[in-house]
């Protein structure tokens, strides 16, 4: 990975990143100036995102046997089962990881 | 008031260093990446990105798809930025999930309009040295004390899993989630985890636009 890769990596996804958040800003001068298609999107697009950014943190299972997925499966569900039971995102985030860690180091 | 914040950024930004300089990234290209892009869930995105050489016209496309819900934070502040004076450029450019989380309860405060716009601008700056130091601190770490961090790129699948609880229970559909889930698990097999993101998130937003038209239709017909 050479320098001057990462360094446009860091500067492209920062002026994107910028861009978005400014682009309301300089676009509309009113709180209601959103379109209804533009509403509908900002309502439902980012669960859509998250969703998808699941599956492409884990994209490296594979299904063709067992052990090529259960981990994951099995980290995600502690992940769901911590969050809904005590509501925590930190403990969640780090109790989901403890438990896919253990798993890769003690060989599963 | 970033108090709750603060544990949150100061852990995830650590696990992000220690993913970063794992994938092969120098320790201070990871501070660099917290103090000018400082969106938490696009970073760890970015640096897979890098570890598979992706073009740099993918990582555009990507980091604007991943990114564009911060689009419409903007669209719900831009009446309470309006007061910010000269704090407005660098609120506009920090406004993360969790900075906007915030801001939003701060927006409806009844406290002096000085003191408001003091507050909430260090808020955001409190948020981002959390984010800036734990991602440091994590780079530091495993440069000079390596140990085996396989595993630790879970904590992004976590994140993203908490992220999506905490969507669907303020009022997102479980259908588009689960929607987004096949659709993405069958690109997965179809185009291999090199090629598939595109496609995914483009396919859920024309998806999302179809739906939004046929209601249109309905309601007006």
């Amino acid at each position: 990975m050479s320098s001057s890769y990462i360094i446009w990596a860091i500067v492209i996804s920062a002026l994107v990143t910028i861009f978005l958040r400014a682009l309301p800003f300089i676009l509309f001068r009113s709180e209601k100036a959103g379109s209804e298609a533009l509403d509908f999107i900002a309502e439902n697009l980012p669960v859509a995102v998250i969703a998808i950014l699941i599956v492409y943190s884990v994209s490296h299972v594979s299904f063709s046997s067992f052990d090529g997925w259960i981990k994951e499966a099995v980290s995600i569900g502690c992940v769901v089962a911590l969050h809904l039971l005590k509501k925590n995102t930190l403990l969640s985030v780090l109790g989901g990881t403890a438990v896919y860690m253990a798993m890769i180091h003690l060989g599963f | 008031m970033s108090l709750p914040v603060m544990g949150g950024y100061l852990v995830l930004g650590f696990a992000f260093g220690l993913l970063a300089v794992s994938s092969g990234i120098p320790w201070y290209f990871t501070t660099i990446m917290s103090l000018v892009v400082f969106a938490g869930s696009a970073q760890f995105v970015l640096v897979g990105l890098l570890t598979k050489s992706a073009p740099l016209m993918s990582i555009m496309v990507t980091i604007l798809l991943v990114n564009s819900r911060h689009l419409f934070y903007g669209i719900s502040f831009i009446g309470f930025f309006r007061t910010m004076e000269r704090y407005r450029p660098y609120m506009i450019f920090s406004l993360t999930d969790e900075t906007y989380a915030i801001l939003s309860l701060v927006r409806n405060q009844n406290i002096p309009e000085k003191e408001k716009r003091e507050l909430s601008f260090s808020i955001a700056a409190l948020d981002q040295s959390y984010w800036v130091i734990g991602s440091t601190i994590g780079a530091l770490f495993i440069s000079f004390i390596p140990f085996d961090t396989s595993g630790v790129e879970f904590s992004m699948t976590a994140l993203f899993t908490v992220i999506l609880i905490e969507q669907l229970k303020s009022g997102g559909h479980l259908s588009i989630a689960a929607a987004a889930v096949v659709s993405g698990t069958a690109f997965l097999l179809l185009f291999g985890a090199q090629g598939f993101l595109l496609p995914s998130l483009f396919f859920m937003l024309f998806s999302l636009l179809f739906v939004f038209s046929l209601g249109r239709r309905r309601n007006v017909v």
